[in-house]
């Protein structure tokens, strides 16, 4: 009797602990798969692996950093290769981007206007879709999950100084393909960069 | 700058994570008075905002979520439910 007791609590414990988090890791899932079957299948496995060592989890530390950790290594451990990539930035070539916009086309209100109103949600999507994974992740973690930059260092398990040199070069790159989608389509003047 | 990672100091200021007043005022004065790093800033804080407005979480499936909560609540428990 006290070993269904204490089944329950636990089941208790993890619908209370585990769950609030779904839709915050079945949009990263989302993200990073780009297929909503596999994001629901990588959400169900993320879930099944948090309760199998949920006794392991430490009480009382961050619950959704946690389960954030386990979907990044089923991620790459089992959906990475399957999932849907789209043709990748190259950063060299966003670096020679910037090198080559020129200081009349840099006018921020100017480009805020032009370029964000006339943008839709699906090519912003598409933007963030053709980011590199490692850049992709931290721009859904900081911007869309609102994590901090401690937070993201823990689960990707890397410096807070590398979080910010990704974070700071992924943006660049959205911003220079979000640039590109406004030139084709005539909302900005592609003569103002050499590309 | 001196450093050439201290323009990733950009991006932490605009998701305030920049943790000494000092640091961050000398930052702010330094994009002040320089047309490039003004731009840099401008392209960090309205991608952050771009992407916080536009691109909003996107719920759970109530299909996936159901299945969980009934799994969580059957009598014979989480490890008799396998992936569909």
């Amino acid at each position: 009797m006290a070993i269904i007791d204490d089944q329950k609590q636990l089941y208790a414990e993890f619908e209370r602990e585990a769950i609030p988090h779904m839709d915050a890791l079945y949009n990263f899932a989302l993200r990073m798969t780009g297929d909503s079957d596999e994001a629901d299948d990588l959400v169900q496995e993320t879930y099944l692996k948090a309760f199998r060592f949920f006794e392991k989890f430490e009480r009382g530390s961050n619950c959704k950093a946690w389960l954030f950790r386990i979907m990044k290594n089923t991620f790459i451990n089992s959906y990475r290769k399957s999932s849907k990539e789209p043709d990748k930035i190259d950063y060299e070539d966003v670096e020679n981007f910037y090198e080559n916009i020129k200081p009349s086309s840099t006018d921020s209100a100017h480009l805020e206007k032009e370029m964000y109103d006339n943008l839709l949600d699906d090519e912003l999507s598409n933007a963030l879709a053709s980011l590199p994974e490692d850049f992709r992740t931290v721009i859904i973690l900081c911007d869309i999950e609102g994590f901090s930059y401690d937070e993201i260092a823990d689960f990707v398990d890397i410096p807070v100084g590398t979080v910010r040199s990704r974070l700071h070069r992924a943006r660049k790159m959205l911003f220079a393909k979000l640039y590109n989608y406004a030139a084709e389509k005539g909302y900005v003047d592609k003569t103002e960069t050499d590309e | 700058m001196k450093d050439n990672r201290e323009i990733y100091f950009i991006a932490a200021l605009a998701d305030g994570e920049i943790k000494d007043p000092q640091h961050e005022k000398k930052l702010r004065d330094e994009i002040r008075d320089n047309p490039a790093l003004q731009f840099e800033f401008f392209v960090q804080s309205s991608i952050k905002d771009l992407v916080a407005q536009r691109l909003k979480i996107t719920p759970a499936p109530q299909e996936v979520r159901k299945h969980f909560e009934r799994k969580l609540k059957h009598p014979f428990g989480f490890f008799g439910w396998f992936r569909r």
